[in-house]
């Protein structure tokens, strides 16, 4: 199995439909260069839990909820790179709409750090979606906010 | 802490001016700001590895659903 080309085919998967993978392909993916006989089992595994929860479909709606709701995560220096990597998600209506997960070519000095540069990310996006939440009603009236950015930590 | 008051703190000194970015979409009224308990971030997925049940249940908040087809 050519690696690149396998890596290629289910980063194209986990970008369209199936961000629950997104984690293991992008560190499947820092591998293409080079890969072992671990990262391609690991793969093969990847590929195998794509196949059979095949049936897994991206969803909205139930119950209409009206506010655009973030969530991000950021990883501090946790690899040996230790570059930082941030994970944020858009969810809307009990689906999520977008989601990206990015290694940052910076190394932060503190944990603090990255919280506030994964916030800024989602901040960037959540800004993109205004003009939907107009459509659906879901600001109240201007000047009152339209996303909320779900945060683990208070700072 | 910083996007909802701009104080000087001695010790976010050298976090960038773009970061405040946050504190002016938060002054303008567009973002709010809510606290998540670490167990139902769901962002989690994207940044760690997760148990089974955990990582089922976010799958689930993702809005990955099983639909058959017809």
């Amino acid at each position: 199995m050519p690696y690149s080309e396998a890596i290629g085919s289910v980063l194209w998967l986990v970008v369209i439909s199936r961000p629950d993978a997104v984690y293991a392909v992008r560190t499947l993916s820092q591998f293409i260069q080079n890969p072992g006989l671990a990262h391609r089992e690991a793969l093969k595994h990847v590929i195998s839990y794509l196949g059979i929860t095949k049936n897994l479909w991206l969803t909205f709606g139930g119950n209409i909820e009206t506010m655009v709701k973030g969530y991000f995560d950021s990883d501090w220096a946790s690899q040996q790179h230790r570059n930082l990597i941030l994970g944020f998600l858009l969810h809307f209506s009990h689906g999520v709409m977008s989601w990206s997960l990015k290694k940052q070519n910076v190394i932060a000095l503190s944990s603090t750090e990255t919280e506030y540069i994964a916030q800024t990310h989602v901040v960037k996006e959540a800004v993109g979606y205004e003009i939907l939440s107009v459509k659906c009603k879901g600001r109240k009236k201007k000047g009152s906010p339209y996303c909320v950015i779900m945060k683990a930590r208070s700072c | 802490m910083l996007a909802k008051d701009n104080k000087f703190h001695l010790k976010t000194k050298h976090i960038d001016l773009h970061y405040h970015f946050i504190h002016e979409a938060v002054e303008e009224g567009k973002i709010d700001m809510k606290y998540v308990p670490t167990s139902d971030n769901v962002a989690d997925i994207f940044t760690k590895p997760l148990a089974k049940p955990k990582f089922i249940q976010f799958v689930e908040t993702l809005g990955l659903r099983v639909l058959e087809k017809e």
